[in-house]
């Protein structure tokens, strides 16, 4: 394996850097629903590379206006990996991501289009328990479900709204989903809260658990959500925090969050006091899941505590100690195969180009306070590093910037034993494709290596209902499993995406070989806010997707550079 | 007439003081008492509910606030009050309190309390009034709301004044339209008001926006300015409806592009920041200056600019300001003249600004009139501001050399300007100013002009 590996090393050629110092320009359009310029959207163009190296602070390429006709334009941008911040506008919201159904990445010379629809309205009053309106307090939205009626846990993009005299309040710009309200006694207007209590109720007069859901359409008005406010005392959540450095540096911050386990939304998001302290006021009881973390604006990494549960019951809980820790990294280098296969009219494309995803696939729920995938993204001779993870499993998804590349290959250097002199031998390398990597806390795992191929195939169609009069479910997904029989275990040749509303489907940088294609619904409990998982990172299900395939028997097979752009397929529902 | 009197804004800090100092637990004896009563419109109001904050507690913990409500004569009564400074707030529904009118410029909101050990605070009487409501809807001439956009409330002071009216500190959010472009202010003492919406574009300190698209501001109805806004009467607890405005038509903005060059040589200069300034009645009242600087060709742009006439110039370094590094000394010294140009319907490109070599002045600063060897050896301390009465120092002040000397470039034509700053009070007046040893009231910088052998005298203070 290791001299294979080393064999293979001669032929190997880092695309060069020529084209490193080149700019170039990402323009686009922001419409409405009907196709016609939206004026004054404010366009934040994000470096996935510069991102990462700020410690994920938002720290933008680039804010942009667009003009009297929508239109918006980058100039003067380094070769690399950019994503797209559209914040909602005047009422409108950005059709979903999620309706999108893809993570979206753009380079230079791109041209995007960016369409927003009508977010909806919710509105109601707030009172006290002997009727009083609540003026000044604010009321929440909470989306729970997303238009597809798939749970989140990201917080809605909509403020907070504050009642008014009579106790109105009015949150519009909703993205269309399902909501649970909830408002806070502290008032605005009041230089000491007025209120009793400081938990938050939720319509009508409950808890989290009890809160009545809305649904919210685009452009749509839900009335008459009032919210009876019940005064409730909450606990006190409180402790340290250890492992901070010192002396502080200016550019730092340390915040402990506290999330529900069992809805995953986050309740409160804590500074950390002088004294190494927290003290998160006014808990509910229930289960929750509390974890610190500390960034430096002046470091990619982070430092974060494990999360911890914690019981609240009827009493405060104190004296919780939170340790400070690194957390574990991956890092390595990105190669591209010398080309057997060159496209015509191919994107001339570069390794910084690649953006890179570390996913954490542990199977089950992931814990609400769990930091969400990392991402990467290469330099101009395709070094990258993925910081801040967790301790877990984690698989590299990619994407690249060509439609004529594929991954052909991801592998991590086997655990290396320094000999009695305490030299490291060099170290064999191993495939971590198939069973992803398991990183311990704070492991610095380097000298992984992603292998890019040229020549590859794409495949578009559309997937057609089993019949004339029947309809397509909601949610599918379609996979694209290798026919081969010796590549049922490469995973890098499995590719699965989601199935458009109008049953399209496109599945891109497809090494050449032979395929079998399957549509199926997903699955009811997936999040709506992140892609799934995909099924062939767990052995059985890609053994089982593997055998439904191969009985559906929809064959295609890709030759080099081909597009594909026709292909139907026949949902199934067996 | 009146004018408009824009107020700043004032951050509450104190509970970003307090949380600090939130694990700092103290146990007093709580035996104070607080009690009075709770007037609205000077009559005893039964339920009104009466909160006292310590101010030495996390805010955020709503267990340290002690409340009372009224009873039906009005009074409250609140029990078991430790040693301290409180904040003390009645809150009726609808109804404001005085101390809240008078939140800006007051470091601890509310009105103020200290509590000595044991004490028995009587008579505590808090005055609240109802207050008043203005609402309505605001449009575009095609009759769209105006959504998400703020509105401006000015009130009439003692001194005819309109002044803008900001509400508590935290409540700004009342005075922005929502998806309907519907506003409603509330808790407005009684007196009188005009409102405004859409963008101010003839005060000619607004000259960019960063929307591409914008609506003049127009006053209830559709006033263009204040002299013709309809006043709005709000007597105490009233509540004024329809208060609609309709913003003038859309109007776009414009980008302009140009190029610093050193005159003399043809060379671009690069660096450079560039200022520009709306031109009313011939002047100039105020200058901007984003920190854009000119690019390595000399290039540069304004973005956003609202129509009209502009002076644009360029400064190769900001008034007192430390100089960036990787300049050329040459472009430091270099003066530019303000170019004018005007916007119309179409961004402007090839705006030149020309600079040419300024003046310069060297020489020796001395004091004089004392033989005190501490009083002489400030000297060195001695940092000059120098300038002309053509333009504002460049760069940081000068200091002065072990010997006295002293040298600056870059001087605009005009009448010189000496001024001294230094960390201390150094206790000099600047005596008099000679050139090459005569004494000179006044002197002037001709363009380009190279004037050595000054000597800038200073005394001691008193001295006469």
């Amino acid at each position: 394996m290791k001299l294979n590996y080393l064999l293979l090393g001669a032929f190997f050629v880092i695309v060069c850097k020529t084209s490193g110092a080149q700019t170039g320009e990402i323009t686009g359009r922001v419409v409405y629903e009907d196709g016609g310029g939206a004026p004054n959207v404010s366009v934040t163009l994000i470096s996935v590379k510069t991102r990462q190296e700020a410690a994920n602070i938002g720290s933008s390429a680039g804010k942009v206006i667009t003009d009297e006709d929508g239109k918006f334009k980058f100039t003067d941008l380094k070769r690399g990996v950019y994503a797209f911040n559209v914040s909602g506008s005047k009422g409108y919201v950005k059709e979903s991501e999620a309706e999108a159904q893809e993570q979206r990445r753009y380079r230079i010379g791109d041209n995007v289009t960016i369409t927003l629809i009508r977010g909806g309205v919710i509105t109601g009053r707030v009172a006290t328990a002997d009727g009083e309106p609540m003026i000044g307090v604010r009321v929440y939205p909470v989306m729970v479900r997303d238009a597809e009626g798939q749970r989140v846990r990201r917080q809605s993009g909509a403020p907070p709204r504050m009642t008014d005299d009579r106790g109105v309040y009015r949150i519009y710009g909703l993205e269309p989903g399902t909501y649970v309200v909830y408002a806070r006694p502290e008032s605005l207007v009041a230089p000491v809260s007025p209120y009793e209590g400081n938990v938050a109720t939720y319509h009508p007069s409950s808890t989290r658990d009890t809160a009545i859901e809305l649904n919210v359409a685009s452009g749509a008005e839900v009335a008459g959500v009032d919210i009876r406010y019940h005064g409730a005392r909450g606990r006190v959540v409180s402790g340290t925090v250890a492992g901070l450095k010192e002396p502080r540096s200016t550019g730092s911050f340390a915040q402990v969050s506290l999330a529900n386990l069992s809805t995953g939304q986050v309740l409160a998001v804590e500074g950390v006091t002088g004294a190494n302290a927290f003290a998160i006021y006014g808990v509910p009881d229930g289960e929750y899941e509390i974890s610190a973390r500390r960034t430096d604006f002046n470091s990619a990494e982070i430092l974060a505590s494990a999360p911890r549960r914690v019981t609240v019951r009827g009493a405060d809980v104190t004296g919780i100690e939170l340790r400070l820790a690194p957390m574990a990294s991956i890092s390595g280098k990105i190669l591209f195969e010398a080309a057997q296969n060159t496209c015509e009219k191919e994107r001339k494309a570069t390794l910084e180009e690649v953006s890179l995803l570390a996913r954490r696939n542990e199977g089950g729920a992931v814990e609400p306070s769990s930091l969400l995938d990392q991402e990467g993204a290469a330099n101009d001779r395709g070094e990258f590093s993925i910081y801040n993870l967790q301790a877990g499993r984690y698989f590299i998804e990619s994407t690249l910037p060509s439609e004529s590349w594929f991954v052909k290959s991801i592998t991590a250097n086997a655990p290396s034993t320094a000999n009695a002199r305490g030299s490291a031998r060099p170290s064999a390398s191993t495939e971590i494709a198939r069973g992803g990597v398991a990183l311990k806390s704070g492991e610095k795992l380097t000298g992984v290596t992603l292998t890019v191929a040229g020549g590859a195939a794409s495949l578009r169609g559309k997937v057609a209902a089993e019949s004339d009069s029947a309809k397509l479910p909601p949610r599918l997904r379609i996979h694209l499993i290798p026919a081969e029989a010796t590549a049922r275990d490469e995973v890098l040749r499995y590719a699965e995406a989601t199935v458009r509303g109008d049953g399209t489907f496109a599945l891109n940088n497809i090494a050449p070989g032979k395929y079998w294609l399957i549509s199926r619904a997903a699955t009811d409990d997936e999040p709506g806010d992140k892609q799934p998982m995909p099924l062939a990172w767990d052995g059985d299900e890609r053994a089982k997707l593997r055998r439904e395939a191969e009985a559906l028997k929809i064959e295609v097979e890709m030759k080099p550079c081909q597009r594909l752009i026709d292909q139907i397929i026949k949902y199934s529902s067996k | 007439m009146p004018r408009l009197r824009p107020t700043l804004s004032v951050l509450v800090l104190l509970p970003a003081f307090l949380s600090i100092q939130a694990q700092t637990v103290e146990t007093r004896p709580a035996t104070a008492t607080v009690s009075g009563r709770v007037l609205l419109k000077g009559e005893p109001t039964q339920g009104v509910s009466v909160a006292l904050q310590s101010h030495t507690a996390d805010a955020r913990n709503q267990d340290s606030v002690l409340r009372s409500r009224t009873d039906g004569a009005g009074r409250f009564r609140i029990t078991g009050v430790a040693a301290g400074q409180y904040s003390i707030i009645a809150f009726a529904p609808g109804a404001i309190s005085p101390s809240d009118l008078d939140f800006l410029g007051k470091t601890q909101p509310g009105r103020t309390i200290d509590v000595r050990e044991g004490e028995n605070v009587e008579s505590m009487d808090l005055a609240l009034s109802p207050g008043g409501v203005i609402t309505g809807r605001v449009t575009d001439p095609g009759g769209r709301p105006f959504v998400d956009e703020p509105v401006t409330l000015f009130r009439l002071d003692p001194q005819a004044e309109w002044q803008q009216f900001s509400g508590p500190p935290n409540g700004a959010e009342m005075f922005y339209t929502d998806d309907r472009g519907v506003y409603r202010i509330f808790g407005l003492p009684a007196g009188r008001y005009i409102i405004s919406a859409g963008f101010e574009e003839l005060s000619g300190w607004n000259t960019t926006i960063p929307n591409r698209v914008y609506h003049p501001r127009a006053f209830h109805l559709n006033a263009p300015d204040e002299s013709q806004a309809k006043v709005i009467d709000v007597a105490e607890g009233f509540e004024a409806t329809n208060i609609d405005i309709m913003v003038g038509a859309s109007k776009r903005t414009y980008d302009l592009y140009g190029r610093v060059l050193n005159a003399d040589t043809g060379q671009p200069a690069p660096g450079f920041y560039i200022s520009h300034g709306a031109v009313r009645d011939g002047r100039i009242p105020y200058t901007r200056s984003n920190s854009e600087r000119s690019g390595a060709n000399g290039e540069f742009r304004v973005i956003g600019l609202i129509p009209g006439k502009y002076g644009i110039n360029a400064r190769s370094q900001m008034p007192l300001a430390t100089p960036m590094p990787a300049r050329s000394q040459d472009d430091d010294n270099l003066i530019c003249d303000e170019t004018r140009v005007e916007i119309t319907d179409s961004d402007l490109r090839g705006v030149e600004i020309k600079c040419r070599p300024g003046g310069s002045v060297s020489g020796v600063v001395a004091i004089e009139g004392t033989n005190d060897p501490k009083i002489l050896s400030r000297l060195s301390q001695i940092n000059l501001i120098i300038s002309t009465s053509g333009g504002l120092p460049l760069g940081p002040p000068i200091s002065v050399g072990a010997n006295g000397s002293f040298q600056v470039r870059g001087l605009a034509r005009g009448r010189l300007v000496i001024g001294l700053i230094s960390r201390e009070d150094l206790n000099l007046r600047l005596s008099r100013i000679e050139l090459n040893g005569a004494p000179r009231e006044s002197i002037e910088i001709n363009p380009g002009e190279h004037i050595t052998g000054l000597r800038v005298v200073f005394t001691p203070e008193g001295n006469q």
